[in-house]
């Protein structure tokens, strides 16, 4: 568990390793990607490091870019309920009630959510599938060239 | 050879002289530096984006997509309807792209304005084709993606062809979107810019024209801001950032429009991917990525709704994934078939314009709606998309709407699924924003401003419904003729 009862709490060691988000972010983008990349059980083993990558991609981008992701991880965790008739956040629901909301965001009539919710979908589909373990599921022989070292790139 | 300067590394200023500074070096920009270096002008080359070398290309998605593409390749229209991939660094597009190689259509052609038409452009066609190692692909080269594409084409009876590309030493690794990491890529980084750089042009990356310098209705020079400095380059300037990158550059710069005509007339590619799963491997990752076309619905009467261009469009994992609808379980029980995997793409002639506006931090507001006929064309060609891949042997066929809708058999009308703006698209190739004719003249000079031409896909006056890299090396080449007329030899 990452979140006490109360409120957002994230263990330490996590939010050590944090380099845009704050730890209520971080837990907000952990419960979408936890979602968007579960598979048939309960959820990916790994969802915080594919949530951590999120993290330490963003770091990377523009921040007029980190602010919008920052601002769409708010709308989603404080505006989901109501489109579903619950005032719960997005980060309290149970994993059923997540798939329902997102699933609202991925058909929603306005582009706007849709559009934010293939951001979203983008995002972890890109930190989930870099993993080489991910790619033997699909078949996938990976990069032909052997990783150059770390000094050229 | 002169060096390549990074700016980021400045720690004070830096000014400039020169005969000519190039904004962007794609292949417009790259093109007119190494022209225009060649005939003895003194060129400095500016560049938003990174130096990037072969070395640095690793196949890796999620290394690549930030390093080649603007904002990380999540640049999209206002309304988040269509994302719009568009390369960054030195080379530009022609680091990311697949090396397709077509010239505009003649049909395309007859409707730009005087001197730009096909007998126009034919010797620097030709001269680019040369230069660039231009030739179809070998057919033993087709990889099954687009070997099924070709079977259904030739099944159905419907025009096709086998693509042209500029390469050289291509070992087939198919991770071209991703730069090639054997350098077997004849474009702007690898061939025009180290040219330019023999020729004595100074090329300087990691900085952002900010403002173009007018003194008086001429340009006199380029101000870019890097991480801690600013370069100034005093020159006259040729702008080629990219139909976006230049008009944004000339709205912040304020060039006299009293039609408020820069920034409009903005056209792109709009595409739609199509899924099919076949019973035998696909493995559409190995291999040249695009090396066949399907122009059976490619009209360039302005009437028509037949007005998509089709092509293999397959990607690595995590652009698949992206591809496909959906997410969870079912997204996943769908990845299970990525090695069975066929991926045709609709990409749209369009007829509809865009703009493109500046923003306050910085980013373009880039506004573009689908038209009522455009719309139907896109449909027109998942229907067709759809029809080919069942005539190549697919089992199943996905559709990407917003509820994703998953076929058995090619007969169902996809109109009673289509909504506007459902799918969400994704587009390449953004050109018109300063269009000849209406903001250049005849020789590719902005209008009411002297020693200021502009020379990438903001010319065009129209969708050109293809590959543009090719028009655009050959544009430039006729553009930078026209600078150093100007500017003369020294």
């Amino acid at each position: 568990m990452l979140r006490s009862v109360s409120g957002y709490h994230l263990d330490d060691n996590i939010a050590a390793r944090l380099s845009v988000l704050s730890p209520k972010e971080f837990l907000i983008l952990d419960a979408i990607v936890g979602r968007i990349v579960a598979g048939d059980g309960d959820g990916p083993k790994n969802s915080v490091e594919t949530a951590l990558f999120v993290d330490r991609y963003l770091g990377n981008l523009d921040p007029a870019l980190q602010k919008d992701l920052r601002a769409l991880l708010h709308l989603v965790e404080h505006a989901s309920g109501p489109w579903r008739f619950s005032f719960s956040r997005f980060t309290h629901m149970s994993d059923a009630h997540k798939d329902a909301v997102l699933y609202d965001w991925q058909v929603s009539r306005l582009v706007f959510r849709r559009r934010c919710f293939q951001a979203l979908r983008s995002l972890a589909f890109l930190a989930y599938y870099r993993e080489p373990t991910t790619w033997i599921e699909l078949g996938y022989t990976g990069p032909v060239l052997p990783r150059p070292p770390l000094g050229n790139r | 050879m002169t060096e390549i300067v990074s700016a980021r590394d400045l720690k004070s200023d830096l000014t400039l002289e020169a005969d000519l500074c190039v904004v962007g070096t794609g292949a417009g920009g790259a093109m007119v530096a190494r022209q225009a270096a060649v005939a003895g002008l003194r060129v400095v080359a500016l560049e938003e984006g990174p130096t990037l070398r072969t070395e640095m290309f690793t196949q890796r998605e999620d290394e690549m997509i930030p390093l080649l593409f603007q904002e990380a390749g999540a640049r999209a229209t206002i309304d988040g309807a269509v994302t719009i991939l568009q390369g960054r660094g030195l080379g530009g597009s022609t680091v990311h792209n697949t090396n397709l190689c077509k010239r505009a259509p003649d049909d395309v052609l007859a409707r730009w304005p005087d001197g730009w038409r096909t007998r126009d452009l034919l010797p620097h066609y030709e001269a680019v084709e040369r230069e660039l190692n231009v030739k179809p692909i070998e057919t033993r080269r087709i990889n099954r993606n687009n070997a099924l594409l070709k079977s259904a084409v030739e099944k159905l009876g419907w025009r096709g062809a086998v693509l042209s590309h500029n390469r050289e030493g291509c070992v087939g690794s198919g991770f071209c979107e991703l730069g090639c990491p054997v350098d077997g890529k004849q474009n702007a980084l690898k061939v025009l810019l180290p040219a330019a750089q023999r020729a004595g042009a100074r090329i300087v990356s990691d900085c952002r024209a900010e403002a173009i310098l007018l003194e008086g209705g001429r340009a006199v020079g380029v101000r870019a801001r890097a991480t801690h400095a600013t370069v100034t380059v005093q020159a006259p300037v040729c702008l080629a950032g990219s139909a976006i990158g230049s008009a944004l550059l000339a709205l912040r710069s304020h060039f006299p429009d009293e039609k408020n005509q820069i920034g409009r007339g903005l056209h792109l590619h709009p595409g739609v991917a199509v899924a099919g799963l076949f019973d035998d491997p696909v493995e559409g990752w190995i291999g040249i990525p695009q090396s066949y076309e399907c122009t059976e619905h490619l009209s360039f009467d302005e009437e028509s709704d037949a007005r998509v261009w089709i092509v293999p469009g397959f990607a690595h994992p995590a652009g698949a994934a992206s591809l496909l609808p959906g997410f969870g379980a079912a997204h996943k029980q769908r990845m299970r078939d990525y090695s069975k995997m066929a991926i045709f793409v609709a990409m749209l002639h369009d007829q509809s314009e865009g703009t493109v506006e500046a923003s306050s931090d910085g980013r373009p507001l880039i506004r573009y709606e689908l038209n009522s006929s455009d719309q139907r064309a896109l449909l027109h060609g998942m229907q067709a998309c759809t029809r080919l891949m069942f005539a190549a042997g697919a089992r199943r066929v996905l559709l990407p709407f917003a509820t994703p809708l998953e076929l058995d058999a090619p007969s169902e009308n996809l109109q009673h699924h289509y909504r506007p703006l459902d799918p969400l698209l994704t587009a390449v190739h953004p050109m018109g924003t300063m269009a000849l004719g209406r903001v250049c003249d005849g020789e590719a000079r902005v209008r009411g401003i002297t020693h200021l031409w502009v020379a990438d896909g903001s010319l065009f006056p129209s969708s050109i419904g293809g590959p543009p890299q090719l028009t655009i090396y050959a544009a430039a080449r006729k553009v930078a003729a026209q600078i150093v007329d100007t500017l003369g030899h020294r």
